[in-house]
């Protein structure tokens, strides 16, 4: 349908007034909303996500198309919810304590909140305890913690660890990223997901939330 | 679209450049750009890169100017070093994470600091002269560019989202330059800190770390040497990394 197609093209140039105006037009042709949502604005952030994966976007890019996705969202949120259509899983994420850095912990967000999953956002410097008590509140399946300092990166264990010594150990699984973190200290650290880039753990995140 | 690309700018050269001029050893400096660790993919690639062909060049010199070993003035640098290889050069690092621990002297005393002033943001001489570091006039310059690349709307969205995190640290942590410091260098670490609201730190520099590591001796608690044959590989302890026995044969590498 080529008004899901607007919408995909105007969400992926961030054009905020159009996603909206598109989105609203589309509920007046009557087309449902979760076939709004998953044609028209979660397939342009498929798109946005593949191509910042082959660096053929890149930050401002992924941004842009993500803040016009929650606009558009926010429109399409009381249909959804009337509809009963849910968030395919639920992932509290975090920087690791000590650590102030945000910008790729957002952008992970995003992604994820692309692909329809709920996402509970702790924010910056966040203790373990904290990490795991709102895994607790939220019935969260996915743990996804950042670091970007060699200096900060330890947490990552004690949050591993700590999973593994309560009772969340074999419902909650722990995704580990950042510009230091390797795969070689996931498996040390026995975290169970890393991902390289933030389109790559949102398709993590949703294959752990689905499986 | 990226921001353009930042100059090429090494942060450490006036301290090298001295301990250098300095030393009793002889000496050859290459330069990497700062910025390298924001893509520790890269950096490694680079460093690797700068082994091999001071490695390779140092086979074509008559033996009497041939290299004792490979020193690099690189910590972890976000993890950069890790799987580094060494074929005939001994390759020489010390055991901290970055620059900001050879600028204070040593791994404990950054530690320290990181502890004592959590939030802190580090600047230096080298950062502020060639290093880009954050400011009003590059907040500025990148504020433009987004307005004309993505318009005025996106353009206050994106900088406020990629600056967010300037507003989680509290501390400006000025690096005294042991060599001496330019006032305006020392005017800028605080209008930077007056523009981000945090507080003005000054924390002496201390060349010890530098000038053992161009110098010598390098005690196994401050610095790996990893000998010919051998790979850097990560321990995620305080002592950083430790060196395993590295067959280029039969690799293929």
């Amino acid at each position: 349908m080529s008004i899901l197609n607007d919408i995909s093209d105007a969400l992926q140039q961030g054009r905020v007034p159009k996603v909206k105006e598109f989105v609203q037009q589309a509920l007046d042709e009557g087309i449902p909303a979760s076939e709004i949502l998953e044609q028209g604005l979660l397939s342009g952030m498929n798109t946005i996500g593949e191509k910042f994966k082959n660096n053929e976007v890149f930050v401002p890019e992924v941004l842009i198309a993500a803040r016009a996705m929650n606009k558009g969202t926010e429109i399409l949120r009381p249909h959804l919810v009337a509809a009963g259509v849910e968030d395919k899983g639920t992932v509290v994420i975090g920087t690791v304590k000590g650590d102030l850095h945000d910008i790729g912990k957002n952008l992970v967000r995003m992604m994820m909140e692309g692909k329809g999953l709920k996402v509970i956002d702790l924010g910056v410097d966040v203790p373990v305890e904290r990490f795991l008590d709102a895994a607790r509140e939220n019935h969260a399946q996915i743990i996804a913690c950042s670091a970007l300092l060699t200096t900060t990166m330890g947490e990552m264990r004690n949050i591993v660890e700590a999973v593994e010594d309560s009772e969340l150990k074999g419902k909650v699984r722990v995704m580990i990223g950042g510009a230091p973190i390797t795969q070689a200290y996931c498996d040390q650290i026995g975290a169970d997901c890393y991902t390289p880039d933030a389109a790559s753990a949102a398709d993590a995140a949703l294959q752990l939330c689905t499986a | 679209m990226p921001l353009l690309p930042d100059p090429i700018h090494m942060v450490m050269a006036r301290q090298l450049s001295y301990l250098i001029s300095q030393s009793r050893n002889i000496v050859r400096p290459w330069w990497l750009r700062q910025s390298y660790h924001n893509t520790p993919d890269l950096l490694h690639t680079q460093l690797q890169s700068l082994i091999d062909q001071i490695e390779q060049e140092n086979e074509t010199l008559v033996p009497t100017e041939r290299f004792d070993q490979i020193v690099l003035a690189y910590g972890l640098c976000s993890n950069s070093v890790i799987g580094l290889c060494s074929r005939s050069l001994p390759v020489v690092l010390p055991r901290c994470d970055d620059c900001i621990a050879l600028l204070l002297g040593s791994a404990e005393r950054y530690q320290h600091f990181f502890q004592k002033l959590p939030g802190t943001y580090w600047y230096t001489t080298g950062r502020i002269e060639q290093g880009n570091p954050p400011c009003r006039a590059r907040y500025e310059r990148d504020r433009a560019q987004y307005v004309e690349l993505y318009g005025e709307e996106n353009a206050e969205y994106l900088m406020e989202h990629q600056n967010h995190w300037l507003h989680n640290y509290q501390n400006c942590g000025y690096i005294t330059c042991p060599l001496g410091d330019l006032p305006e260098h020392i005017e800028f670490a605080k209008q930077v800190s007056r523009d981000f609201g945090w507080t003005y730190q000054e924390i002496p520099g201390d060349l010890a770390y530098l000038s053992r590591l161009i110098n010598g001796p390098w005690e196994d608690d401050q610095f790996l040497v990893c000998p010919p044959h051998s790979k850097i590989e990560a321990d995620y302890t305080a002592q950083k990394f430790h060196s395993i026995p590295w067959n280029p044969e039969t690799t293929g590498a």
